[in-house]
């Protein structure tokens, strides 16, 4: 039992049955991954620059960032599918240096699943068991597939399923290899949206079911905040900001991060201004960016900005901002008004559907303000 | 540092190298060194001034000149042929499509003593086609390269069309563009890599082609190839032979690499992930396309019908005669065995071929298409992959002779031994084999080897249940090709068969080289059963259906 996560019950002698001892020797005394000052190289370019991570046994890490930003090298890199240029990959504390993909104990899910398509579901399940013919691990393909829902497809070919039921086939067969640490590479990323969602939800709570020990590259952050407890940003090669998904969600590091996770107004301060009269203790806030203006950590002169998401700022008739409405736009969440806010410029709000809003009318605004977060600007790195 | 298991891994990959190169050094790279000091050096010292003399010569001129006359007509009529066939059959709903095509394939499995003979009975004096009075004569030998290399041009092009994404056209045609404007301005650019990529193809076997050379050309029409042969074995002139073949070498090399570079940009072409588009139904605009296709067909089909049906004809009469004759050939003829003693022998070394091909080709092609990491590793597979393909630009001749006058002394005193034979054309069906095999390596997505190897599968476990499956088809039809290479290769066979053993092809060639009713009887019979095996095998190779076989 490890107590470094929220919530999680964990059996120490979850893979392949080794039961792992407290006493550690090795690099470090981190339980679980470690990975520390992780470079790689691609000729001039570094895809992974300087990564610092750790994953408790249990845990479940999505590392988060747009593409090309070197998240996929570095699952391949734990995986071991890429060679670190300096840096370690520890795993209980016993350094990766050296120990084949195969020896690692890691399974990985790819985007398209990739199933052996010269065998059928079973087939594939069982390819990770010590014995995959043995009625033993037939009886474990089965109690694998229901799990993911699929109960009965033993007999299936990979290419007859759909991409959703490949993505669970392809679940029940990494996790049919009890694999101390699971990494995911975009795993829903080719799924339609509908799919997508509902197999987040899934992958969830399966993770949790059975304790498993998972990292999850992806590009978008519903997936990120629905499958992981924990999450690390990454921008060109560099880890932004780390810490549990709801701290990311509500604090983003900067701007970037911010706008990333989808954040539609960052406002700098002097138009933050006038939007602030109109929130409770909105001086104070104020307040709070003054202090945070010029305070970098690294050092150097940068500006604070206000970030605040749409879903936060409301078109209601007696909100105590008023503006004129420039757009209209109808999405899931509801009607998205852009509103031009005089001294603020345009503010992206959200109407109830049903709200009677037309492009030039006057409407008012109410800000949450629970909703508003400080971000400095993105921290120059090249200068770190 | 290197970690242990990359060096492992790169150990393996040393071990897996050393066999074929070992093959590919003493077996090619030595007797064609051999041949060529003994021709540039004949007293010990470089003899570039008498090398200079047989470039000059007026002979040697004529023919380089008809070397390249007759291998560009030859492709521009093959290109010009193949390519409106191709579309009737890969993109037009014909009925009975699958069968035209594996009669359009089926002239690139003859051997090419075979195609020598058909040509020669369809455009002989008392033959269908007689009246035309080409025996004899250079168009012959132009209109035997088309009929053997159709196939390459309808086959690349062909599956190449029926793979393209048809959505690019229905964009132009959607966009206002006519039907012909479509063809002009999308269709043919995509198309472009694909036809000239068979064209060098095609090129590079008409200017190497040698048993239908010198069947149908003889003395008179002589071209790199067959005056190679002629200068080693009826001139002795090893001077005049080692320059040709030098010559024919840097062409055949620039040629190789042309088709590569033009191969990997087939290869890189964007492809329909639905498997391009359906088959169009014929409508009357095909007229043109529908006749060349039929004229197409009937080019192939007619020295093909008229072998059997000569074969079959003794003194005006249907008769069995000249297939009995094979049986007693020692005695009618001058040829020391019977026909299916010979067969036999073709057969056992085309066995024998075939697995040292095999075997030589699967670590060739294991060792080209793995993952390099380095710069230099890239390279190194890079100059590996073009090492295996020289002996494509090497005449069969050469090699053959090189061996007679390299391997005959201590430690290799091999010029009596039965193994000889199967390695000179084992050797020539390696570049094909790989040609194969490679493609249907590079077609599996490395991630699921990286999937099998997360789920801790070794490498040797990896390679079982991921590369091997996928590649049983290609082996098969790697084998296939290798047999029908074997059975049919003349060149290098020509130089070591013993008198006392020949190999059906070779026994071909001395029965039309005499006069005759009965040599040329036996000769049309002989022919026709290295036909029909090499298709038999060709046939069950089409059967496992392994899509486009690379280029080829």
């Amino acid at each position: 039992m490890n107590g470094g996560n929220v919530g999680r019950n964990r059996s120490a002698e979850n893979h392949n049955g080794d039961i792992v001892v407290g006493t550690m020797d090795g690099v470090s005394g981190q339980r679980g991954l470690d990975v520390r000052g992780a470079n790689v190289r691609f000729g001039s370019k570094r895809a992974v620059a300087d990564v610092d991570l750790t994953l408790a046994p249990g845990g479940v890490l999505a590392v988060l960032g747009p593409s090309g930003c070197g998240k996929s090298t570095l699952l391949r890199a734990i995986a071991g599918l890429e060679e670190l240029d300096s840096g370690t990959i520890a795993f209980d504390g016993v350094d990766l240096a050296g120990v084949p993909t195969h020896r690692r104990g890691f399974a990985m899910m790819f985007q398209e699943g990739q199933l052996f398509g010269h065998t059928d579901v079973a087939g594939n399940v069982a390819y990770g068991l010590s014995r995959p013919r043995s009625a033993a691990a037939q009886a474990e393909v089965s109690r694998l597939l229901e799990l993911v829902g699929l109960a009965g497809y033993e007999r299936r070919r990979p290419a007859t399923l759909s991409g959703g039921e490949q993505q669970r086939v392809a679940l029940a067969r990494s996790l049919a290899a009890t694999p101390r640490l699971l990494l995911l590479d975009e795993p829903l990323s080719a799924l339609d949206r509908t799919m997508r969602e509902r197999l987040a939800t899934d992958l969830r709570r399966l993770l949790v079911e059975t304790g498993t020990t998972a990292l999850l590259v992806t590009h978008d952050h519903d997936e990120a905040f629905t499958v992981a407890d924990r999450m690390a940003v990454m921008r060109a090669g560099r880890v932004v900001q780390e810490g549990p998904t709801v701290q990311v969600w509500s604090h983003p590091a900067d701007v970037w991060v911010a706008r990333f996770l989808g954040v539609e107004n960052v406002l700098p301060r002097e138009r933050a201004q006038a939007l602030l009269r109109g929130v409770d203790h909105g001086d104070r806030v104020l307040d709070g960016m003054d202090r945070l203006e010029g305070t970098h950590p690294r050092g150097g002169i940068h500006g604070a900005n206000l970030g605040v998401r749409r879903s936060s700022v409301k078109v209601t008739p007696d909100g105590p901002l008023r503006g004129r409405a420039l757009s209209l736009v109808m999405g899931r969440d509801g009607l998205r008004v852009d509103v031009d806010l005089p001294g603020t410029g345009r503010v992206a709000a959200l109407a109830d559907p049903t709200a009677r809003v037309r492009v030039g009318q006057e409407v008012g605004l109410w800000v949450d303000p629970s909703g508003l977060m400080l971000l400095p600007d993105v921290r120059d790195f090249t200068a770190a | 540092m290197t970690p242990p298991h990359l060096v492992t891994r790169r150990l393996g990959a040393a071990a897996l190298a050393l066999l074929p190169l070992a093959f590919l050094a003493v077996f090619f790279l030595l007797p064609v060194a051999g041949m060529l000091v003994r021709g540039f050096a004949p007293d010990g010292h470089l003899d570039l001034a008498g090398a200079f003399e047989v470039l000059t010569r007026r002979r040697t001129l004529q023919v380089i000149a008809f070397t390249a006359g007759v291998s560009l007509l030859g492709t521009v009529l093959t290109v010009a042929l193949g390519v409106p066939t191709a579309y009737v059959l890969y993109r037009l709903d014909v009925p009975g499509r699958h069968w035209l095509r594996a009669l359009i394939v089926m002239p690139f499995a003859m051997p090419t003593v075979v195609v020598g003979v058909m040509f020669r009975s369809l455009l002989a004096p008392g033959g269908p086609l007689g009246f035309l009075g080409l025996d004899g004569t250079w168009m012959a030998v132009v209109l035997a390269l088309v009929f053997f290399n159709l196939a390459v041009v309808v086959r690349t092009v062909g599956t190449f069309w029926a793979s393209l994404d048809p959505r690019t056209e229905e964009a132009a045609a959607a966009l206002g563009a006519s039907p012909r404007r479509v063809f002009v301005t999308v269709t043919l650019p995509a198309l472009a890599p694909a036809i000239l990529s068979a064209g060098a193809v095609v090129l590079l076997f008409c200017a190497t082609a040698f048993g239908l050379v010198l069947t149908l050309g003889g003395l008179r029409y002589s071209t790199v190839e067959t005056e190679i042969y002629l200068l080693t074995t009826s001139f002795l002139d090893l001077q005049g032979a080692a320059v040709l073949a030098a010559v024919q070498f840097v062409a055949v090399i620039a040629l190789l690499w042309v088709g590569d570079v033009l191969r990997r940009r087939v290869e890189a072409a964007p492809r329909s992930a639905r498997g391009g588009a359906r088959t169009l139904k014929v409508r009357r605009r095909h007229w043109a396309v529908l006749t060349a296709t039929a004229a197409v067909t009937l080019f192939v089909a007619a020295p093909i019908a008229t072998l059997i049906v000569r074969s079959l004809r003794v003194g005006g009469h249907w008769s069995w005669a000249n297939y009995r004759a094979l049986g007693r050939l020692a005695d009618l003829t001058a040829v020391e065995t019977t026909g299916w003693a010979a067969l036999n022998m073709s057969w056992r070394i085309a066995v024998d071929a075939t697995l040292l091909a095999l075997v030589l080709g699967l670590c060739v092609a294991v060792l080209v298409t793995g993952h390099a990491r380095t710069a230099t590793g890239r390279v190194t597979r890079g100059v590996f992959d073009a090492a295996f393909m020289l002996p494509l630009g090497v005449s069969a001749v050469t090699v053959g002779f090189g061996f007679l006058i390299t391997l005959d002394r201590p430690p290799l005193d091999l010029r009596s031994s039965p193994i000889l034979i199967p390695i000179a054309q084992a050797l020539v069906a390696l570049p094909l084999v790989v040609r194969v095999l490679v493609p249907a390596l590079r077609g599996i997505d490395d991630r699921q080897r990286q999937a099998a190897a997360t789920l801790g599968a070794s490498p040797w476990r990896v390679w079982r249940t991921v590369d091997l499956p996928a590649l049983w088809r290609p082996l098969l039809a790697a084998t296939g090709f290798a047999l029908a290479v074997s059975l049919g290769e003349f060149g290098a066979t020509s130089f070591l068969a013993r008198p006392d053993q020949p190999t059906l092809p070779v026994v071909i060639y001395q029965l039309i080289s005499r006069p005759g009713a009965v040599n040329a009887g036996a000769a049309l019979a002989a022919s026709v059963v290295l036909a029909v095996t090499t298709s038999v095998v060709m046939t069950i190779v089409e059967r496992v259906r392994v899509g486009s076989l690379g280029t080829f």
